[in-house]
């Protein structure tokens, strides 16, 4: 007897079935982060983290396909270019990737970074390592970005679980006191740095809108 | 019922976020919603890609991700269009980068031979749930045979994404997406035979 190969239309066919059966037998979770008490409804395992981080870099990508030298040399705000902006990202990249492995070696800092509670941030900070970019090229500061998010994710994994979630004194200081800085554990600063990003990408994605105009 | 359209055609997603953005439904109702709304799929599209016995938590991850999010959603011009399902699409983006970091992590913890990880990954390969499940032939090999790129395409054909949204989602054209999907459909067919 000669077999008869499915055509692909029935093979879509089929899939389609299995998929709704599928959906009929999984036995989906109930459990809604509504039914967490509110502190507890962030996500900050390190498999959250993970995916994350993965995303703001896969946001990074897409913003390198389309950012070019000349509109990079655009102005963002007052004060700042789009470049300005990108490096500014990288320098947070940088500094954070560099926070979290300085706790997963358990060792302490020696400096802080005081700002006062602003949605402006530490300026003083940002403004010097936005000048200390400026003679390198978009596609260093993409590199620098993406490589230092790199490094946070084999951080995520390797970082001992105890170290992960231990409320830690980070060089943040937001009264502007050196002496007060902000003990937060590491998942949540990783958390903050993709939110950061995020902020940064939709005013960036804005912008490119305007540009294109 | 998941693609169930109402008067006007609008999905319940669409509803529920005009509802949102018009101040007729809290953040939370909305988020219940659509968690109601899409937990099957998020756990079916998890199902494929990840042994049974982590599907529970990650699907948890993909909620609270989403729901740190949707506090803060920005209702865009999408919502113009009564076909448009941010929530959907992002949803599956989630799904996959969550399905990736626990793929990571998990070979990871192999590596390790003290991990009890990898006692438990030998106990359920990644397709357990859907070996399972005997209407999932189809499905099962798919995940076997084709490469991640065509099981995204496929997964979010099946959950009812149109060509558009599913290029807009995985940043590519919909010529791809439609190159994607009739490749993995001829991948399969290489593969299957009547009655199988």
């Amino acid at each position: 007897m000669t077999e008869r190969r499915e055509m692909p239309e029935e093979i879509g066919a089929r899939l389609e079935l299995e998929w709704r059966s599928l959906l009929e037998a999984i036995s989906a979770t109930e459990r809604s982060p509504l039914d967490l008490s509110p502190d507890r409804r962030v996500a900050v395992s390190r498999v959250a983290l993970l995916a994350e981080l993965e995303e703001v870099r896969e946001e990074w990508k897409s913003l390198q396909g389309v950012v070019d030298e000349e509109m990079g040399a655009r102005f963002a705000n007052a004060a700042w270019t789009l470049k300005d902006l990108l490096a500014h990202l990288a320098s947070w990249a940088r500094e954070f990737g560099s926070e979290i492995a300085t706790v997963a070696r358990k060792e302490s800092f020696d400096y802080a970074i005081p700002f006062a509670m602003s949605i402006l941030g530490p300026n003083q900070w940002n403004e010097r390592e936005v000048q200390a970019r400026r003679e390198r090229t978009l596609e260093e500061i993409f590199r620098e970005f993406d490589e230092e998010t790199a490094r946070l994710q084999d951080l995520m994994i390797e970082m001992e679980e105890p170290l992960l979630y231990q409320p830690t004194p980070f060089p943040l200081a937001p009264s502007g006191n050196q002496k007060e800085r902000l003990p937060v554990p590491p998942a949540f600063l990783v958390s903050g740095k993709c939110l950061h990003d995020r902020y940064h990408f939709a005013q960036i994605r804005k912008l490119l809108a305007r540009f294109r105009e | 019922m998941i693609g169930a359209k109402e008067e006007g055609g609008s999905s319940l997603e669409n509803r529920v976020l005009r509802a949102r953005s018009r101040g007729e439904m809290s953040a939370d109702a909305a988020f219940e919603a659509l968690f109601q709304e899409y937990r099957r799929i998020v756990a079916s599209w998890l199902a494929v890609r990840v042994d049974s016995g982590s599907v529970d938590d990650l699907a948890q991850d993909v909620w609270l991700i989403f729901y740190g999010r949707f506090r803060r959603w920005e209702f865009g011009t999408e919502m113009e269009s009564a076909e448009a399902r941010p929530v959907l699409s992002f949803l599956f983006r989630t799904c996959q980068f969550v399905a990736r970091g626990h793929l990571r992590l998990a070979r990871s913890r192999r590596s390790d031979p003290l991990e009890e990880v990898e006692e438990k990954i030998a106990a359920s390969g990644p397709d357990t749930l859907l070996r399972d499940l005997e209407a999932a032939k189809a499905l099962s090999l798919a995940r076997r045979i084709c490469p991640e790129e065509e099981i995204d395409v496929l997964l979010a054909k099946l959950a009812g994404m149109s060509a558009r949204e599913v290029a807009t989602t995985l940043s590519i054209t919909e010529a791809v997406v439609d190159h994607r999907y009739r490749d993995a459909l001829s991948r399969l067919r290489s593969k299957m035979k009547v009655g199988s």
